[in-house]
């Protein structure tokens, strides 16, 4: 059966077609350069992430390189193709993946990770590293989760560390002679793992001692002891994405995206991309505004986002955010602020763009008392909070979402019972400031998510809640949340408990991921297709006690899975942080004064 | 206010597009073609685009007509000359000044099926079958009703034309002309299954593929013509 037969039997056809605007048709030398990106997840998930769009991009204007893209087939469509013995395509050319010369997947969360092997079978291509043959696709990964690489270190041969748009160019460097045929497969990587920022697992062995704990990798050639991040030291002047891909379906962001800066300030502990992502780089308000002029003079898009991970404290966001709305309002474009800080300033910045339309409004206390907010300095207070509602209420909004976590070290029965008093204040609040002319009624949305701990924070060594603490924690919230204009959505803690296992997972997890994919997980962040059970009998047959990684505190001194890999952040740092945490001391925005993450010293050199 | 009525192309990958994916695309394009668009009022303010009748998901189509709102006029060659995905392709355009809408007079549009059969129907009378099935005293259809229950459809008044065009070893290629539009519809797949379900073969059906070739409508002398010629004075 052809393609097109199997589409005419598929849920939302326009998923596999490619064709998209700004898409590329290359033709195929001998010496051209098929690379892949992969999303481990559908076409409206993968579309939606700007990386993803950056490195399109960036490949393509490669002379030598053909970048193509393809995603996870939803099941029907997969059905569909292992009935037919139909193999996973490329969206630009319809290629079987298995004709690419290299596989890029991108790790946005652990959820996905047997997604990764479904496309991988999909493709005929075999799982483990060790088991490819050189005609095989080169299997390479990067991307957030890569910063702790091991849980799937055995199926990929290179994992990219950090921002990929320099160290990608410098990758296909030492990839063009082993095309040509120069240099073999083995030589290649050895080459690769010397570049700054790449990884070969194949080069590092772990060891671990007779309990299980990790004690260290064993180079097996001449490569790097710690694998340091990359990232692209001027931002404002490196590679910038000028136009985008413009899906046919509607995918989950459908607009115009223009990172405003990377990195964040703020030092909250619970965030591991805070940490990961440093130092802080704004480009300039004129690249932002021309930027955003070529984008949408390219694509049509009739909403620009202005992102980063946290857009309010771009220093010129008020002047930004002012030039923009006069500049696109004739022509109907509206701006969109992915994340909101609470304080009045943020307001001010939200009336400017939604002069007319109220949506709701988005924000993240992250804890419902002071004292918890200290713990994991999120500089929120109670004041900044009221003053909020009173402003959002007095300007014509009547709805709000407000996002907590719970599992949190040091939390206890108070802190939850805060977060239940937070969205009381708001719906007292809205009854005292609403203006006159408000008809509606108030809604104030509580969204609580379980807290896992992520390498490379403060919080890395923690126990993180279990199951049982989890949904004990909910069913006392329901309890507490019975204000009829409050709803209450809690994020499912048996995920969180496995997204856990693999946050801070080792080597040994490879396998356990395999049989749980054999089994049929697949699609494990849907809902609808999370087998639990599946897991728990492939974590029981491959002998893995997922409470090893979980529920157990490390102690400063084991030697963790990702020590092999150099965030720029000193160990030191994140002791005194997790110190500090537990006494609820704040730590201040290192904007206004270095707080000493070791960053400078480590990776730049000089002042961030 | 100025109305631009546009013909195009929907065929190869792009017929897997559904109808608001189309219109999404065409606001896009539009856009970013810089086109003078008129806005709705409101809060979301949407171009003014009107489509005389979505093609199902999977139909592809060699004259598709719709119409957009513009606030000044802009040469056609430059309208004639915007890039669509491949499979997409604006054929014809003009301005139209007309009050009369596509969807309300759209009657009638002319497919071609290509129908695959399970076996081999090579000697199968296909001709006089038609004849027989066309001057049957009735045959009905069930068709899901806007209450969602199910009701029984008379399809003989709604077909025009039915007629074959190839007939291979499973291979049939039919041509039609069905009602379409406000006052009722018949969808091609319908028709071929009613047709063979009439000779006890609806089974024997393995894939139909469906290309619209024509929207219609009827003018005042009641002779089927292209949508797109339709004006004040017809």
């Amino acid at each position: 059966m052809n393609l097109e037969a199997l589409l005419h039997q598929v849920e939302k056809p326009s998923r596999y077609i490619g064709g998209e605007i700004n898409t590329f048709s290359k033709e195929i030398g001998d010496d051209t350069i098929r690379f892949c990106f992969a999303f481990p997840d559908v076409y409206e998930v993968g579309m939606s992430h700007l990386g993803m769009q950056i490195i399109y991009s960036l490949l393509n204007q490669q002379k030598d390189v053909f970048c193509e893209r393809t995603f996870s087939p939803w099941p029907d469509m997969e059905a569909l193709m292992r009935e037919n013995h139909y193999k996973l395509f490329s969206l630009e050319t319809k290629s079987s993946i298995g004709d690419m010369d290299i596989l890029g997947f991108t790790l946005q969360y652990e959820l996905s990770y047997t997604n990764i092997l479904n496309m991988l079978n999909l493709s005929g291509i075999s799982l483990y590293s060790k088991d490819r043959h050189d005609r095989e696709p080169l299997i390479i990964a990067g991307g957030p989760c890569a910063y702790n690489p091991e849980p799937i270190a055995d199926f990929v041969d290179i994992f990219f560390i950090g921002e990929a748009e320099e160290v990608l160019l410098e990758f296909l460097e030492v990839y063009r002679p082993y095309k040509s045929g120069q240099i073999s497969k083995n030589e290649m990587l050895l080459k690769a793992a010397n570049i700054p920022g790449l990884y070969v697992p194949k080069f590092y062995q772990p060891t671990y001692d007779e309990s299980g704990i990790l004690l260290g990798y064993q180079r097996t050639e001449a490569v790097p002891e710690k694998i340091s991040k990359r990232f692209i030291r001027n931002f404002d002047e490196g590679f910038t994405l000028e136009t985008m891909i413009v899906p046919f379906a509607d995918i989950v962001h459908d607009r115009a995206m223009i990172e405003l800066f990377r990195g964040c300030t703020k030092g909250c502990r619970f965030c591991q991309a805070g940490m990961l992502y440093r130092p802080i780089r704004e480009r300039k308000p004129e690249t932002v505004i021309n930027t955003i002029d070529k984008i949408l003079s390219s694509t049509g898009f009739e909403e620009i986002s202005l992102t980063s991970l946290s857009t309010m404290d771009y220093s010129k966001i008020g002047p930004l955010v002012t030039d923009l709305v006069e500049k696109y309002e004739k022509e109907n474009i509206s701006l969109s602020l992915p994340s909101l800080r609470l304080d009045s300033f943020s307001i001010d910045v939200v009336e400017e763009i939604q002069k007319v339309k109220k949506t709701g409004l988005t924000f993240a206390p992250e804890a419902g008392t002071q004292r918890l907010r200290d713990v994991i300095n999120k500089g929120v207070t109670e004041a900044n909070i009221l003053d909020t509602y009173k402003n959002i209420f007095s300007l014509g909004w009547h709805r709000v979402k407000l996002y907590f976590m719970i599992g949190l070290p040091t939390e206890t029965t108070e802190d939850l019972d805060g977060i239940s008093e937070i969205a009381n204040l708001g719906t007292f609040t809205f009854k005292q400031v609403k203006p006159e002319y408000m008809k509606k009624s108030v809604q104030v949305t509580v969204s609580t998510s379980c807290f896992v701990p992520k390498p490379f924070t403060p919080f890395q060594w923690m126990a993180q809640e279990t199951v049982d603490g989890f949904y004990s924690k909910i069913n006392h919230l329901k309890t507490k949340l019975l204000n009829k204009k409050v709803v209450y959505n809690y994020h499912d803690p048996v995920t969180s408990v496995l997204e856990g296992v693999f946050a801070r997972g080792d080597r040994r997890l490879s396998k356990v991921i395999e049989t749980a994919y054999f089994k049929g997980c697949k699609f494990d962040g849907w809902a609808e297709f999370f087998k639990p059970k599946l897991w728990d009998e492939a974590l029981k047959e491959c002998g893995i006690d997922p409470d090893f990684y979980t529920s157990r505190e490390r102690s400063f001194d084991e030697f963790l899975p990702w020590d092999i890999i150099d965030a720029g952040i000193n160990k030191q740092y994140l002791i005194s942080e997790y110190q500090k945490a537990l006494n609820a001391d704040s730590t201040a925005d290192c904007r206004d004064g270095c707080t000493g993450c070791g960053l400078n010293v480590n990776l730049i050199g000089g002042p961030c | 206010m100025l109305t631009l009525r546009l013909v195009y192309t929907k065929e190869n990958y792009m017929k897997f597009l559904s109808h608001l994916e189309l219109m999404k695309l065409f606001e896009r394009i539009f856009r970013f073609h810089q086109l003078p668009l008129k806005y709705s009022e409101g809060f979301n303010p949407i171009p003014k685009m009107t489509f005389a009748a979505p093609l199902s998901v999977g139909y592809s189509s060699l004259r598709e007509v719709m119409e957009v709102q513009l606030s000044e006029q802009l040469p056609l060659e430059r309208v004639l000359a915007i890039q669509f995905p491949s499979g997409i392709k604006i054929i014809d355009a003009s301005y139209v000044n007309t009050k009369k809408s596509l969807m309300a007079h759209l009657s009638h549009a002319e497919y071609l099926i290509k129908v695959d059969m399970k076996k081999n129907i090579e000697q199968l009378p296909l001709k006089e079958w038609i004849e027989k099935f066309l001057n049957a005293e009735t045959v009905t259809i069930e068709k899901k009703g806007k209450n969602g229950k199910m009701r029984s459809l008379e399809i003989l008044p709604l077909i025009n034309r039915y007629e074959i065009v190839y007939q291979g070893e499973t291979e049939t290629i039919f041509r039609a002309v069905l009602q379409s539009g406000s006052q009722g519809s018949l969808n091609p797949e319908a028709l071929i299954e009613a047709f063979f379900g009439f000779y006890q073969m609806a089974h024997e059906i393995q894939t139909i593929q469906v290309e619209r070739r024509l929207l219609l409508f009827t003018d005042s002398d009641g002779q089927l013509k292209d949508i797109f010629s339709l004006k004040d004075d017809v």
